[in-house]
This record gives C-alpha cells, sequence and structure tokens, in this order.
C-alpha cells in the first residue's frame, strides 16, 4: 500500500534519514520502534509531505507521491496523527472534526457518525474548546479527526505520550477495532513497547536513520533483541 | 450635552474608518505574518475607483460594489505575482510592498495627475441627535463599518474558508496535513484583505483629501490597531481601533494633533509592554 524506497531526510544540513526501505501492507498495523533520535518522526513527517525528501521514493496506491504537497498526500488517503497530537486548541471539538473531512475525495463536510461510535466521548463535548479537554480526549479528537477524512493509511506518531496508561490501553483497542471495520492500515511510531506489541501485526526498528531490523512481534518480544535495539 | 454627543460621534468615526481600514490589514497580518507596506495603497485604489466613476457618471452605490472587486482582483495578482515567492523571507516581503506601494502611488499619479480627485458623498445634509446636528454621512460610514465587522465576523466564524483560515492562523502545518491546501487560503486571504481595504477607501474618500498618497496616513494607523489589538481576529480589531481611535479622537478635542497622535503611540506601547499579545489576543 505505502512503499518507501532509499529515503533520505534531512533538516537543514543535517541528514536524519539515511535510506529506509519500508513496506505497509494494506489493513495491516506495523509498529515502528527504535530510540529517541532514531528518526522515526522526520519519517513520518517526510511520508505525509512536511518535510521534503532529498532522495529516493515514496510510493502510495502504486503512485509516486514524493515531495507533493501535504494536502494533496493527504486527499489521496493518508491520514496523520502528530507527535503532540496536533489538535487545534481554539477551535472547538465539532470545528475539529470538521477539519478532519477537509481530505475527504468527496468534499462532503459532514462529519461520519462512526466516528462517534469509536469516541462517544466527543459527541458530549461537541462544542467544548479542543484545549480545555484532558489529554486522553485530545487524543482521541486526533485520532477521529483522522478518520473522520475516510483514509487508507493512518500514521500515528507516539499516542500514548501524556496519556494516563488507563486510557494508553484503551487506545490500543480501539486501533485494532478500527483496523478490523475499516480495513486501514496504521503505521504507529511508539516508544511504549507495550502498547506497540500489543496492537500490531509487525514491527520494525529504525536506528540512526536506517531500518534495522524487522520482524514479528513474538520475535520482537524476546528479551535480547529488545534490549539490543531498545534499552534505554 | 450637545457637544458630548459631537465629541462621541466624532470619535465613532475615526473608530469605524480605522476599523474598516486595519480588517483586511489584520486578516493578512494575522494569516500570513506578511507586513504589506502596500495596504494603504489598496485603501487609495478604492477612493481612486470611486472618483473615477463618478467622473465616468456613475453614482456612488456603483463604486461601492466594484471597488471591493477590483481590490480582490489587485490582492490576488499581488500575492500569485510577488508575495507567494518570498513568504519564507519577511524582510524581502517588507522591502517588496513597500516597492509595490511607491508603484501604485506614483502610477496612479501619473495617470490621474497631482491635484486632488473630485469624489461626493451619496447623502448629504444633517441629522439631529440628542439635540446635536451630525452629518448625515458620517452616520451612514459607522453604520456601514458596524455592518463590515458583523460580516467579517460571520465569515470567519460560519464558513468552511473561515474555518480554513482559523485552523491556518493556529498551526499552518497541521491544516495542510489535514488536507487544506493553504497557499489557496493564503491567496484568498490576501485578496479578501485587499477588497476590504478598498471597500475602506470607497466609504473614506467624501470625508478626505483623495491623491495618489492618501493611504500612508492609514497605513501606520492600522498597524498600530492590529497590534494593539491582537493579531488574527475581528474582536482584537474593533478594540484595537477603539483604543487608538477613541483616545485620538477625545485627546483631538483638548489638544494639538501632533501631540494626541504621540500619546496615542506612547499608550500603544504602554499596552504592548503589558499585554503583548493584545487586547484581545486570537
Amino acid at each position: 500500500m505505502l512503499n518507501t524506497t532509499s529515503l533520505k531526510a534531512a533538516y537543514g544540513a543535517v541528514p536524519v534519514l539515511l535510506g529506509v526501505d519500508l513496506a505497509l501492507g494494506e489493513g495491516e498495523i506495523l509498529a515502528l520502534l527504535g530510540r529517541n533520535g532514531a528518526g522515526k518522526t522526520t519519517l513520518m513527517r517526510t511520508l505525509i509531505g512536511l518535510l521534503k525528501a532529498t532522495g529516493g521514493s515514496v510510493t502510495f496506491a502504486g503512485a509516486d507521491i514524493t515531495n507533493f504537497p501535504p494536502h494533496d498526500i493527504a486527499r489521496r488517503g493518508i491520514a496523520y496523527v502528530p507527535q503532540g497530537r496536533g489538535i487545534f486548541p481554539k477551535l472547538t471539538v465539532a470545528e475539529n472534526l470538521e477539519l478532519g473531512t477537509r481530505s475527504r475525495p468527496d468534499g462532503r463536510s459532514d462529519v461520519p457518525a462512526e466516528i462517534f461510535d469509536y469516541f462517544p466521548r466527543l459527541r458530549e463535548r461537541l462544542s467544548q474548546s479542543a484545549g480545555t479537554m484532558s489529554g486522553g480526549e485530545q487524543q482521541m479528537l486526533a485520532i477521529g479527526r483522522a478518520l473522520a477524512g475516510d483514509p487508507k493509511i493512518l500514521l500515528l506518531d507516539e499516542p500514548s505520550e501524556g496519556i494516563q496508561p488507563s486510557i494508553v490501553h484503551q487506545i490500543g483497542e480501539f486501533l485494532k477495532r478500527i483496523v478490523a471495520d475499516t480495513g486501514i492500515s496504521v503505521l504507529l511510531v511508539e516508544q511504549n513497547i507495550d502498547l506497540a506489541l500489543a496492537t500490531a501485526d509487525r514491527c520494525i526498528v529504525m536506528e540512526k536513520g536506517r531500518i534495522v531490523r524487522e520482524g514479528s512481534v513474538e520475535e520482537m518480544s524476546d528479551e535480547t533483541v529488545m534490549r539490543e535495539f531498545l534499552a534505554v | 450635552m450637545e457637544q458630548g454627543v459631537t465629541l462621541i460621534l466624532n470619535s465613532l468615526t475615526l473608530i469605524s474608518i480605522l476599523v474598516l481600514v486595519s480588517l483586511g490589514l489584520a486578516i493578512i497580518f494575522g494569516l500570513m505574518n506578511v507586513i504589506n507596506l502596500a495596504h494603504g495603497e489598496f485603501v487609495t485604489i478604492g477612493a481612486y475607483t470611486l472618483a473615477l466613476t463618478q467622473a465616468m457618471g456613475g453614482n456612488y452605490w456603483v463604486a461601492l460594489v466594484m471597488a471591493p472587486l477590483i481590490g480582490a482582483m489587485f490582492g490576488l495578482l499581488i500575492e500569485k505575482g510577488m508575495i507567494r515567492y518570498l513568504y519564507e523571507k519577511p524582510t524581502s516581503i517588507i522591502l517588496a510592498t513597500w516597492g509595490l506601494g511607491m508603484v501604485l502611488q506614483q502610477g496612479l499619479q501619473l495617470v490621474f495627475g497631482a491635484a486632488p480627485q473630485r469624489v461626493s458623498s451619496p447623502i448629504s445634509g444633517a441629522v439631529d441627535i440628542l439635540g446635536a446636528s451630525y452629518p448625515a454621512y458620517r452616520l451612514m460610514l459607522i453604520g456601514f463599518s458596524i455592518l463590515i465587522i458583523l460580516a467579517c465576523y460571520a465569515l470567519l466564524r460560519f464558513t468552511r474558508f473561515g474555518l480554513d483560515i482559523r485552523a491556518v492562523i493556529q498551526d499552518r502545518s497541521m491544516a495542510s496535513a489535514l488536507g487544506i491546501d493553504t497557499e489557496r487560503v493564503n491567496a484568498r486571504a490576501f485578496a479578501l484583505g485587499a477588497a476590504l481595504a478598498a471597500i475602506a477607501g470607497v466609504l473614506i474618500a467624501p470625508l478626505t483629501v483623495v491623491i495618489a498618497q492618501m493611504g500612508i496616513n492609514y497605513l501606520a494607523r492600522s498597524f498600530f490597531v492590529v497590534i494593539v489589538g491582537g493579531i488574527g481576529g475581528v474582536g482584537g480589531v474593533v478594540a484595537g481601533s477603539t483604543l487608538v481611535g477613541g483616545l485620538e479622537g477625545f485627546m483631538n478635542y483638548h489638544l494639538p494633533v501632533t501631540v494626541s497622535q504621540a500619546l496615542v503611540l506612547v499608550a500603544a506601547i504602554v499596552i504592548v509592554r503589558f499585554r503583548p499579545r493584545g487586547l484581545v489576543p486570537a
């Protein structure tokens, strides 16, 4: 569905991605693991087009989308939930959700009802400013907003960051349910190994701008593998 | 009593003029962080639209409809032809729009000459308000500016374009990652800002001297208004205009104009010192 071939990117003159090869299949939850500074967030930003690739390519559903503008990539069906959630704090929950529909190919701006089935909380808070909600609720809003665009792929960067443990578990459950219902693919960046392993079908590990290991959840659960690539 | 009413209405007229000129600037400055030193010339273009329309035998109302269209066209042309290449270079934008302002001024002067243009207001006479006799056209100006404030508020608050603008102001990257074409929002917002300034030009023209350099009078004060009031919202413009226009209106009554303008500047500096994001931050 989404593939990169020796994808390179840099912040200014500092190269961060040194050649990333990645393949995300249809209906798959792929966990992207790695230490801080490995380039995970940079990869996500390059995939959605917020950062220009300096080399290599990104293809999505057979089309080369390398260095397309973000709004174009979003409208093709890739949704992005950034680290820190990226909600608009001064807009209401309803307005945030409506903005999620801007990437719909059919141009409709009504929020699909399924979003409220997944996150009933959001319905109660439609007229509230998004910035006044708790971290967990904001994360639900960010995911709900991403789904409102009816995407084929969800890029999810550290959904557990700054959220109570009980809700972290819930988010993992939501993700599995959403993938089962809609068949979308998820690329999940996560520092919380438990969440990643409980949710993902497959894992890849990034180190210094490259994918250095790939394997099933079972292989990754192995203590030595974890220590080698992820130990703090 | 009579004097008091006149004083208040004079202040309201000044506030209305500031609101009209500053609304477009607030949208352009707030949304794109573009310091557009040619904004005053958009006002001039509006005033000249009125002069030209009336010179050709058309009436005031035709000009009031034409001016925003011509302003929007100019705005779009300038955004597409110049500004959009400079978003990453704020200093270059200042220089480029300054130069553009001079080109527009001199261009108008070449075509229309240096003498003030003749314009006339659509309504004359005075209205009695609480014993004070006040020019009807000024009351119309106040009324129009209230209408335009409400229209701008409604546009930003209730329309799809308005929501896109507010999203882009808050977080440009995230807005684009959600599928909003931010370049298109920029171009349209710039056109809207220019259109608003051109409407202001028509409304102000009968009260002032219409010459090619008239825009300069409004440029500095509208930046004052936007910075003191708070960038990016209609509320900020109204608050800033009320403060700047209100102070100036009242002090003009007791003090020489230059002194009152200097005192307004001092007040603006003090306010920005304590409320760096303005009276009503967006």
